[in-house]
């Protein structure tokens, strides 16, 4: 199984692609989940309770795919740049919402 | 009884479909089988398989039949992997 | 591009499966065993007999109630289905009681009577162990399966994608060719059951969704019991009135909610200050009878019978998880299609265990010497052994002490599951101080023997053994004893192929190896 892709891959980058695909992946997934939730119930009128249950079903499918996208994408650096600045931007997203309209 | 029939079904589609594979043709037919009869198994076999589903989802509804069915098929599947490989070690390869 | 990527998943694949391979093989094999844990705990209670009757159970358990616990907060009734026999009760006792010295829970008969059978959690240990392992902290253990759980939704992806031929090898299944064979059998029991393998390692997840991703839920609800009250109803905490009321059978009210679900049946009773003026009784529908696992309920006054209300899962979201949820456990299925779970939870074991062997089998045909592997490949050796091996042989002891335990033991139930860890571990002993090859062979023929062991102690020490099963047509006793054979059978031959392979000069073994890695 030896290629040059595989002679490349040092521990950094595994290390790189495995916080990418554990913590990294479960702090973005959580603030995608939060957001989605928030978007169907704030932005769609779907009842709440139905919203964070759909969002918390989805979140398995995100967090997965994510996981195979931090081992799959060619470039590490590529994939820590997509979580930070997705991570920030709905971060930013979810705190507006929380701000603009409290939870029950 | 349907279900016996319906694995029945499943089992020949398998078998069918993997007529249509040349690697298992030499063992299943003796010579390699030209592309238009394998196209033809392979059609067979899909079509069995489909049949097999229409026939539990009108048996047991839609979602049950259908969980049925996928079921089934993975029995059938295993039947089929049983009798090529049998099939295969026979012919000693 | 498309080489580097399967390439990649390959790493990834083997990594996910490695890593917490040893406890999914547990998960799996004891998940399988527990479509079952009803049958399982009737053969592990001889002494019982006869179909359940949930009714006259229902009204029996409210007798045994009312004399151990009338003035509890409220009662818990988990009802038998068609496949059990005992009633669960549990109960709250009164706010003002003093601090409890006896249990607050019990298992009663169809009469209301206390179980007098052997003590033994059954079948029902084996399903709680799959998710709740065991001798830890319930959260621990449902995290630590929580991870495992989605290290497999990976470990199947990522197998998905990196699966080079998954249509042309679908039927290929060779034997004796060393790594290739090992390869045939974890491709075709992994895609044979495919559809069932992502189904249940997702809904897994579901099962437990909230605990592993509460943000969804913190994102609309300041806490969660706003959002549990929302989904499942309000928890009525009305205080007693002091008043004393008399209870309402129970049989007209069942009859009421049945026909109110189109004929299905109870399966959980739940009393609200019983025997007050402001007693309320819940019923709701038993799981196994949809497929959504979330029960429609139906709340009637206690004292004169009155309909107080119902409530049913509405939205998407909460149907769908409870459809999920329902798929997973597999309640709704009957004889038939409970077999195929089985089945299916069967290949699922043997792709998990085929996989970790074919790690092994693919390093060993690497290693610089093969008389002194690296550190790594001798622990995932020796864990394998412990996994698999060890496991299977502690399951048969679970059985065997069950017939063998003296029946008045203290703490029995509790005895019969240390006598499993026992020998699991003594196993994963024996793995670390023989040769692993030597040990492979031991502790498989050691599995195999437990197993065919198991019908003939039960031949021996009961009334219902396989021949008389057969003739009374006991089919659930019949069919475990048969199971247990044929798991015997299984391991035992095992243990013979690897003997067998043994023999073979370890040359040849590598040449073999390393012939069939380019294939």
């Amino acid at each position: 199984m030896k290629s040059a892709r595989k002679q490349g891959i040092g521990r950094g980058e595994i290390a790189a692609r495995v916080l990418a695909a554990i913590p990294g992946n479960y702090l973005l997934t959580s603030l995608a989940t939060a957001c989605l939730a928030r978007l169907l119930w704030r932005g769609f009128a779907v009842d709440p309770a139905n919203a964070s249950m759909i969002a918390t079903l989805a979140s398995f499918v995100v967090f997965s795919l994510i996981a195979l996208a931090a081992f799959g994408l060619r470039s590490a650096v590529r994939l820590w740049l997509w979580l930070a600045g997705a991570s920030i931007v709905l971060g930013g997203a979810l705190g507006l919402s929380l701000a603009w309209g409290a939870r029950l | 009884m349907i279900h016996l029939g319906v694995l029945v079904l499943a089992l020949g589609a398998f078998v069918a479909l993997a007529f249509g594979m040349k690697r298992h043709q030499r063992d299943l037919a003796g010579r390699p089988l030209g592309p238009a009869a394998s196209r033809l198994a392979t059609t067979i076999g899909w079509l069995l398989l489909a049949l097999a589903w229409a026939l539990e989802v009108a048996v047991l509804g839609p979602a049950l039949g259908t969980i049925a069915w996928i079921g089934e098929i993975s029995v059938a599947a295993w039947l089929a992997v049983g009798a090529i490989t049998w099939r295969a070690a026979r012919k000693g390869r | 591009m498309k080489d580097g990527l399967r390439q990649s998943m390959a790493l990834l694949h083997t990594w996910t499966g490695l890593l917490l391979g040893w406890l999914l093989f547990a998960m799996f094999a004891t998940g399988t065993a527990a479509y079952f844990q009803d049958e399982i705990t009737r053969w592990m209670q001889p002494e019982v007999a006869g179909p359940s009757d949930p009714v006259a159970s229902a009204q029996g358990a409210v007798r045994y109630l009312q004399r151990v616990a009338p003035d509890a907060q409220s009662w818990y009734i988990t009802l038998p289905n068609a496949r059990g026999a005992t009633t669960q009760v549990y109960w709250q006792p009164a706010a003002d009681a003093p601090p409890a010295t006896r249990e607050t829970a019990a298992i009663l008969d169809r009469d209301g009577r206390e179980m007098t059978a052997r003590a033994t959690q059954g079948g029902y240990f084996l399903y709680r162990f799959h998710f709740d392992l065991h001798y830890m902290p319930v959260m621990w253990a449902r995290y630590l399966v929580g991870v495992a759980a989605m290290f497999m939704l990976v470990a199947i992806l990522s197998g998905i994608i990196t699966h080079k031929k998954i249509f042309a090898d679908f039927f290929m299944l060779r034997f004796g060719k060393g790594q290739r064979s090992w390869l045939d059998a974890h491709n075709v029991t992994a895609v044979m059951a495919l559809p069932f393998h992502l189904m249940i390692t997702f809904t897994g997840l579901v099962t437990l969704a909230s605990m592993y991703m509460p943000w969804g839920i913190a994102a609309n609800y300041a806490n969660e019991t706003a959002y549990s009250e929302a989904l499942f109803g309000p928890y009525a905490t009305v205080a007693r009135s002091g008043k004393g009321a008399p209870l309402a059978d129970l049989a007209p009210l069942m009859r009421r909610a049945s026909a109110d679900w189109g004929g299905k049946d109870t399966g959980i009773v739940v009393f609200t200050n019983p025997g007050d003026a402001t007693a309320t009784i819940a019923l709701s529908r038993a799981a196994g009878e949809a497929f959504g696992s979330r029960g429609e309920s139906v709340t009637f006054n206690a004292a004169t019978g009155a309909l107080q209300g119902e409530h049913r899962t509405t939205g998407a979201g909460p149907v769908t998880e409870s459809v999920m949820i329902g798929l997973h456990s597999g309640r709704y299925a009957k004889w038939g299609l409970r077999w195929l779970y089985f089945l299916s939870g069967l290949g699922g074991t043997i792709m998990v265990g085929s996989g970790l062997v074919l790690w092994t089998v693919k390093r060993r045909a690497r290693l610089p010497d093969p008389q002194r592997p690296h550190f790594g490949f001798r622990l995932v050796e020796r864990l394998n052994i412990t996994a698999i091996a060890g496991l299977a042989t502690g399951l048969a002891i679970y059985f065997l002490a069950n017939r063998l335990l003296p029946l008045g033991m203290a703490d029995r139930a509790e005895r019969e599951i240390d006598c499993l860890f026992l020998a699991w571990a003594g196993v994963g002993l024996w793995a670390l101080v023989r040769p692993p090859l030597r040990a492979w062979i031991e502790s498989l023929a050691l599995a195999g023997l437990c197993f065919a062991a198991v019908p003939l102690v039960n031949a021996l020490t009961t009334s219902r053994g396989l021949a008389r099963s057969l003739i009374a047509g006991d089919w659930t006793f019949v069919s475990f004893d048969v199971v247990m054979l044929a798991l015997g059978a299984a391991f035992l031959v095992t243990a013979g192929k690897v003997a067998q392979r043994k023999a073979r000069p370890d040359a040849q073994m590598r040449r073999a190896g390393a012939r069939t890695v380019r294939s």
